[in-house]
């Protein structure tokens, strides 16, 4: 029995690190000033830089999230989905909508998370339902237009979307039975933290059951070979759709977290064609189809986005290398070269991703 | 009784006839083999049969069941239900959203919290008292402003205007202080417009009527003082024209109603006609809304139906239904392990419950187990166990093979289709390649194979058929096809007689 579970286990030990490593992190920055260091200017730098860290990180998580879900769609069925971010984008003005007091539902966080979640998937499904004989680029193409399409309808739908101005103020989750009152959400970054962890934890454990059930094989079999995979009685309508439920859910789910972290919906140009390509690149950098890789690629792309270039930047401006303020000399406008250099790089060197799928040996351990 | 049996089956691409009134019939428990020259069309009889294309002509019957969805009450159902979301979606297209969502949800509210907090203040000038009279307490400028200002509008008329006591009722009913209080102080700044249906006036903010009438293509003004019924009726009704009191007067054709008055003939003329443009619009507004409903419920509905018809011939259906097959170029799924190779033609024998599979429950997992056991016991059929957790690319050629068919027969098929399983292996692997298929028929499934190796398709099969170009040139068993002088044509071509 223990040697079975060992067994089971050792795999899983990366994973467990990670959780554990990431539960922890809160107490870092916090337990850094604890200390009551003197302020040597030699601190200053790790500081600033953990305490940025703790504040991205639950974006972080979230943005994870929607990669999560565009690897279920891209990585396992091998659906190009350009148009991640109009789910995203559906998920955050759901919640809006249904929490904002300007609106007669004002229906709470919880519910408001339940129903962008299920919204998002009913949209993907609307949008999958057309476009299943599409293959390759065609599907890319209605993708990425329908994203445009959602980007211009949350834009021009005025009364409902407010346009350009967003939905706010999204009050915080209800959370008053653990002590948390709404002023805690805004002052401290643990409660957003935790949640978002636990959501990003709990999402990881669902597509791994997935991942290992009917569906995940059947998602995988279409990527392989739709024509053998139909001929073997997998529905592959079906499936496909599935896949578009799930992984939209995911963003819908990703949206909602996104819009109450931020207290509004940002804007709809927040949910642009940028957004959806950062985050099949995450998923890409980190490997198709790999739950391991995407949730490493996106801690790398927008780690990389979200955390080190603004502190680059800022160590540019402190250092007064850059006076003039010339363009060149801003780090933020190198990013999107690095991002593509990366890709590049990792075409040619790791075609299959930073931490490729790794088939059968999981399964082999069961 | 056959198991399979395809009666005048045809198959054309364009002008090309590849299957021309081919006829087989396959009975259970043997195998059956069609052999050919190359071109022939026996792929092609392959595909038609599992569903990949649907054959232009003919009848294919398995199991006494012509290969179709059967008609349950689903269908229907989603017909109908597709229908309807087609018919509102595109009625929701005609309307304006953005003003629908306004006047239905935003209005009824977004105001209320702002407004009840600065009314509050305002509220207090004003006293409305239990028989509906509305007194002003003070006001700050001093100015008078007469109860009739913002109650009045006269009498009831033909005009459409209410009457004060009618309004007062109205607002009595039931008598709720803050609700009449802030109706009454919305109608005193013009916030509130009165919309007619019927017979009864309905009080709404003015913004509404506003957003309405833009809604709907409607002047304002007429969407405050006529119900659009009236103005549809006022099209169809030829008026009388009379003066009376020094006024000019459309009335309606029971000589009851003023449609139209006005103080001289011209511009009674011209409001009429504006009347009726306005009727005429509305109509058409209306026709409209019909044509989108009834059309997008049709499109809705018969596209539904004809997606569905289309599809009854789906490869997935066809493989529920007992037909498994392996192709001419081996297409397994590469990246996955020889194991899931299996468990994916396995497919239909797992549950299809989503939360099972999202929670991975006992039962799911349970079946799991038992399924993988099955695997297993296929794998060790075609001896394959050691290479379980191997990626399916990674396997040498004639295990390739074998694993195609141990996932044909996953889905535990009545009819298995090999297509030249023996293509590309040595002679002692086509020999264990024929004591396997031997082994498939003796556990009950019968074999429907397409091979050229011959030593193979005559050492085996129980019946042949022979395909030349399209065509059915010989039937029979390995001996009579083996003496048959049309096959021998057919693979080595006339003897010239010079």
């Amino acid at each position: 029995m223990t040697h079975t579970m060992r067994h089971r286990l050792m795999p899983l030990v990366p994973e467990l690190i990670g959780i554990l490593v990431l539960l922890l992190f809160p107490a870092l920055p916090l337990g850094w000033r604890a200390l009551h260091l003197p302020e040597q200017v030699l601190f200053l730098p790790v500081q600033e830089f953990l305490d940025r860290v703790a504040s991205q990180l639950p974006i972080i998580f979230i943005l994870t999230i929607l990669a999560l879900g565009l690897n279920v769609i891209v990585g396992y069925t091998g659906l190009l989905h350009l148009g991640m971010g109009a789910f995203f984008g559906i998920g955050a003005y759901l919640t809006g909508i249904l929490t904002i007091p300007a609106y007669p539902f004002e229906c709470g966080f919880w519910l408001a998370l339940v129903l962008s979640t299920a919204g998002a998937a009913l949209a993907g499904v609307l949008l999958g339902t057309p476009t299943l004989r599409l293959r390759g680029d065609y599907l890319a193409l209605v993708t990425l237009g329908f994203g445009e399409v959602v980007r211009f309808s949350l834009r021009n739908l005025e009364e409902i979307t407010a346009g350009s101005r967003a939905l706010n103020p999204i009050p915080p989750p209800n959370l008053r039975w653990l002590g948390l009152s709404s002023e805690s959400w805004s002052n401290d970054m643990r409660p957003f933290y935790y949640l978002t962890l636990v959501l990003l934890i709990g999402v990881v454990w669902l597509l791994r059951n997935l991942e290992r059930s009917r569906l995940g094989r059947a998602w995988v079999a279409i990527r392989e070979d739709e024509l053998a995979a139909t001929c073997m009685g997998i529905n592959a309508a079906r499936a496909k759709l599935a896949a578009f439920a799930v992984g939209s859910a995911l963003a819908g789910l990703a949206g909602s977290l996104y819009a109450t972290k931020l207290t509004t919906t940002a804007g709809p140009d927040a949910y642009d064609f940028n957004r959806s390509i950062i985050v099949l690149a995450c998923v890409i950098l980190g490997g198709l189809g790999s739950i391991r890789g995407v949730i490493v690629g996106s801690m790398l792309l927008i780690g990389f986005d979200n955390i080190v270039a603004p502190m680059l930047d800022s160590a540019i401006q402190k250092a007064n290398i850059n006076p003039t303020g010339n363009r060149l000399l801003m780090f933020t406008n190198w990013r999107l070269l690095i991002f593509g250099l990366a890709l590049v790089l990792m075409m040619r060197y790791r075609p299959n991703g930073l931490l490729p799928a790794r088939r059968g040996v999981s399964e082999g351990a069961v | 009784m056959a198991l399979l049996s395809l009666r005048k089956l045809t198959m054309r691409f364009g002008g090309l006839t590849a299957v021309n009134g081919f006829d087989l019939e396959v009975e259970p428990n043997t195998i059956y083999s069609i052999i050919g020259p190359n071109g022939a069309g026996k792929t092609t009889v392959f595909n038609a049969v599992t569903g990949i294309y649907s054959p232009s002509s003919g009848e294919i019957v398995f199991n006494d069941r012509p290969l179709c969805h059967p008609m349950t009450w689903r269908v229907p159902v989603a017909c109908v239900a597709v229908g309807l979301c087609m018919g509102v979606a595109s009625l929701l297209l005609m309307a304006n959203v953005d003003s629908l969502w306004r006047v239905a949800i935003k209005n009824n509210n977004d105001d209320e919290a702002r407004q009840l907090s600065t009314a509050a203040a305002e509220f207090a000038k004003y006293d409305l008292n239990a028989d509906g009279q509305v007194s002003l307490r003070e006001l700050s400028d001093g100015a008078a402003v007469q109860p009739t200002n913002f109650l009045g509008h006269g009498d009831a008329n033909d005009d459409g205007q209410i009457s004060r006591t009618e309004y007062l009722r109205m607002m009595r009913r039931p008598f709720d202080w803050l609700q009449a209080r802030r109706e009454a102080l919305r109608q005193l700044r013009g916030e509130l417009g009165l919309l007619r249906r019927g017979n009864r006036w309905l009080i709404v903010p003015a913004t509404s009527t506003q957003m309405l009438a833009s809604a709907l293509h409607l002047p304002q003004a007429l969407t405050t003082r006529e119900s659009y019924g009236e103005a549809i009726a006022l099209a169809q009704e030829a008026g009388t024209f009379v003066e009376r009191e020094g006024q000019q007067k459309f009335l309606s054709a029971d000589g009851q109603r003023t449609l139209v008055s006005a103080p001289d003939a011209d511009s009674a003329q011209i409001k009429l006609t504006q009347w009726k443009d306005v009727a005429a619009e509305q109509t058409n507004y209306r026709l409209n809304q019909w044509l989108a409903l009834w059309g997008g419920m049709l499109v809705g509905g018969l596209g539904t139906y004809s997606t569905w018809q289309r599809s009854r011939l789906t490869p997935d259906v066809i493989a529920f239904a007992g037909i498994a097959r392996t192709f001419q170029n081996i297409r397994l799924f590469h990246n996955m392990t020889v194991l899931e190779n299996v468990l994916v033609g396995m497919d239909r024998s797992f549950s299809p419950h989503m939360f099972g599979m999202l929670f991975r429950s006992p039962a799911q997992r349970h079946q799991e187990t038992q399924q993988r056991q099955r695997a297993l016991k296929l794998l060790d059929f075609i001896s394959l166990t050691s290479q379980q957790n191997h990626l399916a690319k990674n396997l040498p050629y004639g295990e390739q093979r074998r694993l195609e068919i141990a996932r044909a027969l996953a889905s535990k098929p009545l009819l298995l289709l090999l297509d030249e399983p023996a293509a590309g292996m040595n002679p002692t692997e086509s020999l264990e390649l024929m004591h396997l298929i031997r082994l498939i028929r003796d556990t009950g499934t019968t074999v429907l194979l397409i091979e050229h190796h011959m030593k193979l398709v005559m050492d085996i099969s129980d019946r042949i058929a022979v395909l030349d170009y399209g065509q059915k040139i010989a039937e029979g068993t390995p001996a009579e096809i083996r003496a048959n002088p049309r096959v021998i044509e057919a693979y080595l071509g006339k003897e010239d007689v010079s």
